[in-house]
């Protein structure tokens, strides 16, 4: 019993019954191309919520301005924080947003937020940017699966079913699980006899839920047996690549991420954490945080670029908020949803931008006001999908892909 | 049975905390069913474990050993079909018969009919 003959066997079953998770949606006309045209999304998520007045948004001049001087950049006019002097120089490529006021400052509220674009709701659960975008983008007969995070968990899949829930896999490219216990030869042989449980099985019950079992061992099978399992194999990369990124779990990360894009994958998710700086703020970002965001953030950009592919890659950057102007008693920075800066670049979107202005303290925005919902349009007008899209939750109501946000013009401009 | 399933379902903590034996299509999930040191546990004839005492029962022919995993893991006898196809596993690896009741036990524990049921 060969994979091959094992495989053909299994496609003679009963076709792919629908997605665990009740959805309907409707795609403008050119979804279809959508999915084959190497569109993809790297998100970089600094859990915790990065103070973005001390990286991306500098207020020198004030009081609560912090210890950190900006920097001119390759963007006329643009200046950010002198720590970040690589993605200074590719500035011209992405873009920032600092007039982003969300009302979500604590962890999980504003993790939920920034990452579905809806507040949280004890009736729905909401997909995740990764989850929607997989769905979006992903090519269903893919072996990877759509969406991967990185480091990480992310926000799941909410009503678009576990189909669409992320792979975790650890910096180092590990996926728990991936490896069987027994031989090629041995598994493939228990993958017959399976089958023919299943089979059996499948006859007798009418729902699509012991059909989805087969269908979802079919994509494990070729997952773990695929030569595109390679692409999570960072290491195989050049010493001066990896060097470039960083030999660090974000570094890795990124470099796996831009991997994963070349093979198809059109969301991954880069996790890098411990933002929630409420202590000594200054010197976590100067000595740690951000030097390695520099490299990491700078090697991706320029190596997409180099490789042209950034056109067809957004990337952004955020956290669930950013944190106070005002400097605690410990040297720290609180929550602080008011006024907060994103970045996000590739795609469609036009780099060298700084969208949106705020206070001379930093406290508030005074310009338009942008939203998570806000910028999810934005990052789907970037990759090219339809803001009409929508899916259905179990409830039967349908949901619009950025929950009505409104496209963010000055990056398109 | 069913505590043994549960310590799938607690290992593998869902975003949605659906019950997880309500299979949702998750390969993350699937692997861990597949591959898990739990699965690697339970489907190793050692000594001292149900299967060991099922294939080393010396009373028991080939079939009546088959029967036996079919009653425990699913509550019933495997149709024709399904016997015809452990024969042919069992006369295609002669002398490997320990490892073929392996195979239909690891097959068993990992099949839709049984993880929908517990």
């Amino acid at each position: 019993m060969n994979r091959r003959h094992f495989m053909k066997h299994l496609a003679g079953q009963s076709a792919l019954a629908g997605a665990a998770g009740a959805f309907a949606q409707t795609m403008a006309a050119n979804a279809q191309a959508l999915k084959k045209s190497g569109k993809a999304c790297i998100l970089m998520w600094m859990g915790g919520g990065p103070s973005t007045m001390d990286i991306w948004d500098l207020k020198p001049g004030a009081a609560t301005g912090g210890e950190f001087k900006p920097i001119q950049t390759a963007a006329p006019g643009v200046e950010i924080c002198e720590h970040m002097p690589m993605t200074a120089k590719i500035m011209d490529k992405i873009s920032i947003i600092r007039s982003m006021s969300t009302r979500e400052a604590d962890h999980n509220r504003g993790r939920y937020y920034m990452h579905t674009g809806y507040v949280p709701n004890p009736n729905v659960t909401h997909p995740s940017y990764g989850s929607v975008l997989a769905k979006t983008l992903g090519d269903p007969t893919a072996t990877l699966p759509p969406f991967v995070s990185v480091g990480g968990g992310s926000v799941g899949p909410g009503f678009l079913g576990m189909g669409y829930a992320p792979l975790v896999v650890n910096s180092n490219g590990q996926i728990r699980n991936i490896k069987g216990f027994v031989d090629q030869d041995r598994l493939m042989q228990r993958m017959w006899l399976l089958d023919g449980v299943e089979k059996k099985f499948i006859g007798d019950r009418r729902g699509g839920l012991a059909s989805d079992h087969q269908s979802v061992l079919k994509k494990t099978l070729s997952l773990m047996t695929s030569n595109q399992m390679e692409a999570f194999r960072v290491q195989q990369e050049d010493p001066a690549t990896l060097e470039r990124y960083g030999e660090d779990g974000f570094g890795r990360g990124l470099l796996m991420a831009r991997r994963l894009v070349q093979e198809g994958v059109p969301f991954v998710e880069v996790n890098y954490g411990g933002w929630d700086n409420h202590q000594g703020i200054f010197p976590t970002l100067k000595d740690t945080k951000l030097p390695l965001i520099d490299r990491g953030i700078s090697a991706l950009v320029e190596d997409l670029s180099a490789r042209g592919m950034l056109e067809n890659t957004v990337v952004m950057w955020m956290g669930e908020f950013s944190r106070t102007p005002r400097i605690n008693a410990e040297s720290g920075r609180d929550h602080w949803a008011r006024a907060w800066s994103v970045m996000a670049g590739g795609g469609s979107i036009k780099g060298g931008r700084a969208v949106g202005t705020t206070s001379a303290d930093g406290t508030s925005v005074t310009s338009d006001p942008y939203s998570a919902e806000d910028l999810m349009a934005s990052v789907c007008q970037g990759l090219g999908i339809s803001l009409k899209t929508t899916f259905t939750s179990k409830t039967g109501r349908p949901m619009k892909i950025a929950n009505g946000g409104k496209v963010i013009n000055e990056l398109f401009s | 049975k069913s505590a043994w399933l549960q310590q799938f379902v607690h290992s593998f903590g869902t975003e949605e905390n659906n019950e997880a034996s309500t299979f949702n299509g998750a390969i993350p999930q699937s692997l861990m069913m597949m591959n898990g040191d739990l699965m690697r546990q339970a489907t190793v004839a050692e000594k001292g474990t149900f299967l060991h005492r099922v294939a080393y029962h010396h009373q028991w022919n080939d079939r009546v050993k088959i029967k036996h995993l079919y009653l425990a893991a699913l509550g019933r006898q495997p149709t024709r079909g399904e016997m015809r196809q452990t024969e042919q596993a069992q006369r295609s690896r002669t002398g490997e018969t320990v490892a073929v009741l392996e195979d239909v036990w690891w097959a068993l524990l990992n099949s839709n009919e049984f993880i929908i049921n517990h």
